[in-house]
């Protein structure tokens, strides 16, 4: 079985990003498919949220779920198509985009495409990361939200940013009350940039919010302080931690254990640009919104023609970036497409934009990665989990000729395995860079091929002329 | 990773040696193949000599280079699925056991058996279970650090930009980042040979053919032995339309990290390194109809390589041009078989000013020098 299908505008990415651009091009006249590889529109944030509270607590405390229904609902009405569970893993030609859906591949034709294929959260390695108990926020998150399955024993958060509190917040909600939470910067840090919150006051009650949620709970946040190593027999049993400078360097003398069953660690994330890359766009580095983010004009057009790039995948910045990013990129590809778009509502859209990733970029400096923090992968370390390749043999590849991830990769076999590189590949690139001393842009970044995620070899052959 | 070969070869001997490399180390064709060490695949010839003495040097390989190669002798099926592949097989295998491989005509039935997850139709093939496989990025990367601990210097990032010729003979080449003088400069560049060749007027027949491959997923307890169609010998010696995409089958896995490499292509597309998807489709296809259980596995990447190709075989030493001249080019699916003979050629030739040592005479001295002897020099 095959799939074809053909649209004007295909946005990949069913998030705030991806839907806010399908009902703003639809608004302009285009016909727009939005393709997801997961069953149920909304992408991670919505997804995420949908389930959190009953409907009338919705309705009084979060108005961002409340927003999620309704651009749904208004995403249907505009006539867009949805096609949930469709996987793009590749494109072959400009224009087309290859899609799986279940075992059935295909061909996806559009005129222009919209990526809004979002962030996944950066893991930053520790010794002992990869016992059983040391979670991921987001792993945490999907485990409560979609598996109602509270993490077992007493709980610790650890990392950076603002996704921490969501995620206690969830655990909250949920019965789990996290012990403590682990916070690597420090408010004091924080007062330098205090006088860009000017103007944010929707985002500042958000916040002030969750930090009211989270201290009526109970649970004491605890700043200036990372996991420095994991311990346990055969599973997680304590972890130790210590107090960091402003470059994240631990504080000699500043040990301290904490018993811990379930340790839910993050620092971030980062934009999820293999496809951007498949399609030719160019990047840049940009370690502010999450490292490699792919360069646009005003309207959000990539360095591809009629290839435009949205949310989380043009830099790290949160929903509300999302949404008023989404939209722009929505307009500007029906303008592409010799859509009458108001030049008011362009201005406009990209006058929300500015705002919103002023205050995106101001939350990213406070919860800036610190850089010590790459400090603690030890060199036994496991970097890449599905090969079992530790720091040690990274470093050594890396000074071997020329510090090149890719060359690091064929030395070293990371990132060849089951998730090609989206969980190691940063920390490859920080760890040749660091060994030499060279930047990020020097030692590049794994090379993407096509499939973006395992399809199957039958599914591909059905794709063969006989 | 002929440069590389070469290199190593050269430094070993004493001679002061560079290699001025593009991009990276192993950053062309000889990351792109599959590593297959193999004399089934060989045309009886110049191509099949080269190979038998090439294949001599690998097991010493590891030892020798002082890192792994991942050498290891798995075995080689190539199978008939038509009755052309069947035809070209017979005459093949004869010829080659006449030069002394150790090849033998296999039944069906003993292909099933030779690699059980064969469930679609063949008429028969042959089979070689001397032949054997490397990681071909080790194998390249091993050179490269051995060159340089015998001294050589290897420059990275560093593209050739012109050739300098002063009264007949070459003085050295420029880079980018500058001029490095030499007595002899020798165009290893794979696919891109003839845009060496321009700089000193020469023009060699050497085409880019590019080869896809598809890597399945980690599994457990795969056949180890090699499986190839015949249809990929007959786009390689020529017997087949020298157009299209030429897909035919081949199965090679690699024990030690579990995958399963899927081949091949034999195209003529320019330099363009990028996978297409009626080739990947093809490629699947054709895996799928001779081993229909690979059709339940994931793909996890693709890749595409050029080969070096040449109608008449590799091209190693005079090529014509200025004095200092030589070429070390034109190994088609070959090259990473072929490269450590032809660095210890190149070592040789460039020792002996290019004279008195043809490629014949050469491998003949080789023949009868101890076995298992890499490196050695011929007297
Ligand atoms: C899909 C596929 C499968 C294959 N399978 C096998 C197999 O199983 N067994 C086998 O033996 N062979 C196989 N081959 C063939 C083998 O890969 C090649 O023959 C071999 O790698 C050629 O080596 P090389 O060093 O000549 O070329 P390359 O490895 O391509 O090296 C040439 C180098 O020259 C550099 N260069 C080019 N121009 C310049 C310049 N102006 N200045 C500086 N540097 C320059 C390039 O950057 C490159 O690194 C396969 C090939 C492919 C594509």
């Amino acid at each position: 079985m095959t799939v074809e299908l053909d649209t004007d505008i295909a946005v990949v990415g069913a998030g705030p990003a991806g839907l806010a651009a399908a009902l703003a091009a639809a608004g302009a006249g285009a016909r727009v498919t939005v393709l997801d590889e997961y069953p149920e529109p909304g992408g991670q944030f919505y997804k995420q949220l949908s389930s959190e509270f009953s409907v009338p607590e919705r309705a009084r405390l979060d108005d961002d779920y409340t927003k999620g229904d309704e651009l749904l609902a208004a995403v249907r009405d505009a006539g867009v198509t949805l096609s949930p569970e469709t996987l793009v893993w590749g494109s072959f030609e400009p224009g087309t985009l290859s899609v799986m859906q279940g075992h059935a591949a295909g061909t996806v034709r559009a005129r222009s495409i919209i990526v809004a294929s979002g962030a996944y959260e950066r893991v930053v390695a520790f010794p002992g990361w990869d016992l059983p108990g040391v979670m991921t926020p987001g792993g945490v998150q999907t485990l409560v939200k979609n598996q109602q399955v509270a993490p077992r024993g007493r709980i610790v958060l650890g990392g950076s940013g603002p996704f921490l509190l969501a995620v206690a917040k969830s655990l909250i909600a949920a019965g789990a009350k996290p012990a403590v939470i682990y916070e690597a910067t420090r408010p004091l840090e924080w007062l330098r940039h205090a006088p860009r919150l000017w103007g944010h006051w929707d985002r500042i009650s958000e916040a002030l919010h969750y930090r009211r949620l989270i201290a009526a709970a109970g649970v004491p946040v605890r700043f200036g302080r990372i996991v420095v190593r994991a311990e346990g027999d055969a599973r997680l049993e304590r972890v130790v931690l210590m107090e960091c400078d402003g470059e994240g360097r631990p504080i000699p003398g500043t040990e301290q254990i904490e018993r811990v069953d379930t340790l839910c660690i993050g620092y971030g994330f980062v934009p999820s640009v293999q496809l951007a890359r498949l399609l030719g766009c160019t990047h840049r580095y940009e370690l502010r919104r999450g490292g490699w983010v792919p360069e646009h004009n005003e309207e959000m057009e990539s360095s591809v023609p009629s290839v435009f790039v949205t949310g989380e995948v043009a830099g790290i910045g949160g929903a509300h970036v999302a949404l008023a990013e989404g939209r722009l990129a929505g307009l500007g590809a029906a303008r592409r497409l010799g859509l009458q778009v108001a030049d008011a509502a362009m201005a406009d859209a990209r006058q929300e934009r500015l705002t919103r990733r002023r205050f995106g970029d101001l939350v990213n400096d406070v919860f800036a990665l610190k850089p010590g923090v790459y400090d603690q992968i030890g060199d036994d370390t496991l970097v890449c989990r599905c090969e079992e390749v530790t720091a040690r043999q990274i470093r050594e590849a890396a000074t071997e000729w020329g510090a090149d991830v890719n060359f690091v990769k064929g030395v070293t076999r990371c990132g060849m395995g089951y998730c090609q590189g989206r969980v190691c590949g940063g920390m490859v690139e920080e760890l040749t860079a660091r060994t030499v001393g060279c930047s990020r842009e020097a030692v590049g970044a794994f090379r993407v091929r096509p499939p973006l995620k395992p399809v199957q070899v039958g599914s591909l052959a059905d794709l063969a002329r006989e | 990773m002929v440069g590389c070969a070469i290199a190593y070869y050269l430094a070993k001997r004493g001679i002061r040696v560079t290699v001025i490399e593009r991009s990276i180390v192993g950053s062309g064709a000889s990351s792109a193949n599959s590593g297959a060490i193999a004399l089934a695949t060989k045309k009886p010839g110049i191509a099949l000599e080269l190979a038998m003495a090439s294949q001599r040097l690998y097991p010493g390989l590891t030892t020798e280079l002082g890192s792994n190669v991942d050498y290891v002798v798995e075995g080689n099926l190539i199978v008939a699925e038509t009755e052309v592949e069947a035809a070209h097989l017979e005459a093949l295998v004869a010829d080659q056991q006449a030069a002394g491989v150790p090849v033998q005509p296999v039944s069906a039935a003993r292909c099933r058996e030779l690699n059980p997850l064969i469930e679609g139709r063949v008429l028969g093939g042959i089979h070689c279970p001397t032949d054997a496989q490397v990681d071909p990025f080790k194998v390249t990367r091993a050179y490269a650090n051995a060159a340089r601990n015998a001294g050589a210097e290897i420059l990275v990032r560093t593209g050739v930009e012109t050739i300098e010729v002063v009264g007949g003979r070459v003085r050295g080449v420029r880079t980018r980042r500058g001029a490095v003088r030499a007595q002899w400069v020798i165009n290893a560049a794979g696919a891109h040979a003839p845009e060496i060749g321009r700089m000193v007027g020469v023009t060699h027949e050497v085409l880019p053919r590019r080869g896809q491959i598809i890597v399945l997923e980690a599994t457990e307890g795969m056949p180890t032995i090699r499986v190839s169609g015949a249809g990929q010998l007959l786009a390689k010696h020529g017997a087949a339309a020298a157009g299209g995409a030429n897909v035919a089958p081949s199965y090679t896995s690699k024990p030690l990290n579990g995958t399963v490499l899927l081949g091949s292509s034999n195209e003529f597309a320019g330099y363009d390194t990028r996978n297409t998807l009626p080739v990947m489709a093809e490629i699947c296809r054709r895996a799928r109809n001779l081993m229909p259980r690979l059709g339940g596995l994931h793909a996890l990447r693709c890749w595409a390589g050029l080969r070096p190709y040449s109608a008449s075989g590799p091209l190693l030493g005079g090529a014509g041009g200025p004095d200092g001249y030589a070429t070390a080019i034109g190994h088609g699916g070959d090259g990473m078989a072929l490269a450590p003979i032809t660095g210890l050629y190149l070592a040789e030739y460039v020792a002996r000013e290019g004279r008195n040592c043809s490629l014949p005479d050469f491998l003949g001295v080789l023949k009868t020098a101890s076995p298992g002897e890499s490196g050695g020099r011929p007297t």
